[in-house]
């Protein structure tokens, strides 16, 4: 697939949009230095993520992206407290106590702070969502990548989601990209990318 | 990469499933505990069964096997064996080439075993009436330290020697024993064990019996009726013979005293010279007895443990393997099961050697808590080995 040369600036929100196997999830890989590409360049900052080693590429993604998956992706048998925590756990764990405080404000923010210490298996879709929006902010990326963060959630809680990331986004100045099928959601964006197909892409 | 957090996430997917991981726990500490319990047991049995054979001298007891003949006299096991006559030990004290120490111990109260012996026996092993004194007289007995703890047994109580066949009426009677002493504890067969006069053990064997007066109304279990002075004797029987004070100068031996019999004779030789003498004396295959050097018999026994050992070892080896490759099979399978959520650590940012040390990590904690619960046992088995031992044997 082709990826368009573009540019996201801190604390900007792009939009990723495009029918069903258009390539937006592998685009998201790509960026996050899951999938490397077979030519061309990705830089974060003045990160080439490209040259990075796998472990390189792991250990930027650990402290300096955050990921938000569409099937939440949260570890059934950790609490909801430890799934927000794992990029800690799984890192250097340096200022746990201040990662864990930060963690628990979004966990605040985001209504699911009585569930700190629940089993994702006891939560609803929606809350789990969130808990998995609460662990890709709590460590304070500078990039967030989401893949249909909202796709999940009932309409109250799908723009009190975009309005959470957005916020987020602006406050700590991290740049944000999001796929969506919710073309009603676009709007609140500053730029969209339309994948046409594999091919063909459009940034307005 | 941080350890703490590493074994954090390890440990809470192995509480996640806590009967898989307390299984996987118990099979590989039984792995590891069986092997290495076997070696300390037989290594510790070696040992105690070495230092109570080196107290002992010399036995002497009838010809047969030298082991059993031992641990007869050692631990006093319950297997009937050939007896010698008392003569056999009247001529051997009379030739003094050192202590001579009479032991029979064919008898048990429960699983007790009453041992027939002299005070001398005491002062070979080093044993002290802890709370008591020394028997008396005939039906007197002083016991080990455990019997008294597990029967909660005091001076002044009684103890009943058991009946070798409760069908038997005419067979060996049961005889209450007065108790006048507890041993202090010396974790030896001593510690389980009922000591008497010898003679006591011939009144259990039949040989002695005293006469009931039925003219005195206050002899206990008496099978008597008495209505005006005429005193009428029953069919009826009492239930143990005892001695007591009213009955104790009627108590009488039947037949020839020198044949009366003996499990075996301790002989202390007083010196080098008349050890070999001993030795000597017994060379000759007419003789009906035998001598033998305890600390042999137990090196015979232990390289016969040892061989036992050697192959029970390869057995346990075996299924050591068997088990350890059943619970890394079921570790990969988990791991496997669990690949979804390998790859979600693996998308967050972990790096591959990260997840490898999770994974190492919950295999190493599993390790570790049943290496330390195998070794707790193995500790245990050690430490409770003399015990096991004089348990099994005696």
């Amino acid at each position: 697939m082709l990826i368009p040369k573009f540019e996201c600036k801190e604390g900007e929100a792009i939009a990723l949009v495009g029918p069903s196997g258009c390539g937006k999830s592998t685009f998201l890989n790509l960026i996050a230095g899951i999938l490397n590409p077979s030519a061309g360049d990705i830089y974060i900052d003045t990160t080439e993520i490209t040259s990075l080693s796998r472990a390189g590429s792991s250990a930027f993604r650990l402290s300096e992206i955050g990921l938000i998956f569409q099937e939440f992706e949260l570890v059934e048998h950790l609490s909801v407290g430890d799934n927000i925590l794992l990029p800690s756990y799984l890192g250097t764990r340096k200022d746990h106590a201040a990662t864990e405080g930060i963690a628990k404000d979004f966990a605040r923010d985001f209504g699911i702070l009585n569930h700190w210490n629940t089993l994702p298996g006891n939560l609803s879709h929606g809350e789990r969502q969130r808990a998995a929006i609460c662990r890709a902010l709590g460590a304070r990326p500078r990039l967030l990548l989401a893949d249909e963060p909202t796709g999940n959630l009932d309409p109250a809680n799908k723009h009190k989601t975009l309005e959470l990331l957005h916020s987020s986004a602006k406050e700590h100045n991290q740049g944000l990209l999001m796929v969506t099928h919710d073309l009603e959601l676009v709007d609140a964006f500053d730029a969209v990318i339309q994948f046409e197909d594999l091919n063909q892409h459009k940034l307005t | 990469m941080q350890i703490s957090g590493i074994a954090y996430l390890s440990w809470k997917a192995l509480r996640h499933r806590p009967y898989r991981s307390l299984l996987l726990i118990g099979t590989i500490a039984l792995t590891l505990y069986f092997p290495r319990a076997l070696q300390e047991f037989i290594s510790r049995s070696e040992e105690v069964l070495s230092a109570r054979a080196k107290s002992t001298p010399l036995l002497i007891g009838p010809r047969g096997s030298s082991i059993d003949l031992t641990l007869n006299a050692l631990y006093f096991t319950p297997q009937e064996l050939p007896t010698l006559d008392y003569s056999s030990y009247q001529s051997l004290a009379r030739r003094n080439l050192g202590t001579t120490i009479p032991i029979h111990s064919r008898f048990r109260s429960g699983i007790s075993p009453i041992v027939g012996t002299s005070l001398e026996y005491f002062k070979l092993r080093t044993l002290s009436i802890n709370i008591g004194q020394s028997m008396t007289r005939l039906g007197d007995c002083v016991i080990g330290a455990r019997l008294a703890e597990s029967k909660n047994l005091k001076p002044g109580d009684t103890i009943i020697s058991s009946p070798e066949n409760i069908f038997d009426l005419a067979g060996v009677y049961p005889l209450r024993m007065r108790i006048t002493g507890i041993l202090t504890p010396n974790r030896t067969p001593d510690d389980h064990a009922i000591f008497v006069d010898v003679k006591t053990t011939w009144i259990i064997e039949g040989l002695a019996h005293g006469h009931q007066e039925l003219s005195q109304s206050e002899v206990m279990g008496s099978p008597r009726n008495s209505e005006e002075g005429i005193v009428r004797a029953n069919a009826s029987v009492v239930e143990f013979n005892e001695v007591t004070e009213a009955n104790l100068g009627d108590f009488h031996f039947h037949g020839d005293y020198e044949n009366y019999p003996l499990s075996s004779v301790i002989l202390a030789p007083s010196d080098e010279k008349h050890r070999a003498l001993a030795l000597a004396s017994y060379e000759d295959p007419a003789n009906p007895n035998q001598v033998v050097i305890p600390v042999q018999a137990v090196e015979h026994l232990a390289e016969t443990l040892f061989a036992t050992q050697r192959l029970a070892l390869v057995a346990f080896s075996l299924l050591g393997i068997a088990a350890l490759a059943l619970a890394m099979m079921v570790f990969l399978l988990s791991f496997r099961l669990r690949e979804r959520e390998m790859h979600t650590y693996a998308k967050i940012g972990a790096t591959r050697i990260a997840i490898l040390c999770l994974q190492g990590a919950e295999v190493a904690i599993v390790a570790i808590a049943a290496t330390a619960i195998s070794q707790i046992g193995v500790t245990l088995t050690r430490s409770a080995a003399p015990e096991l031992l004089t348990r099994l044997i005696s």
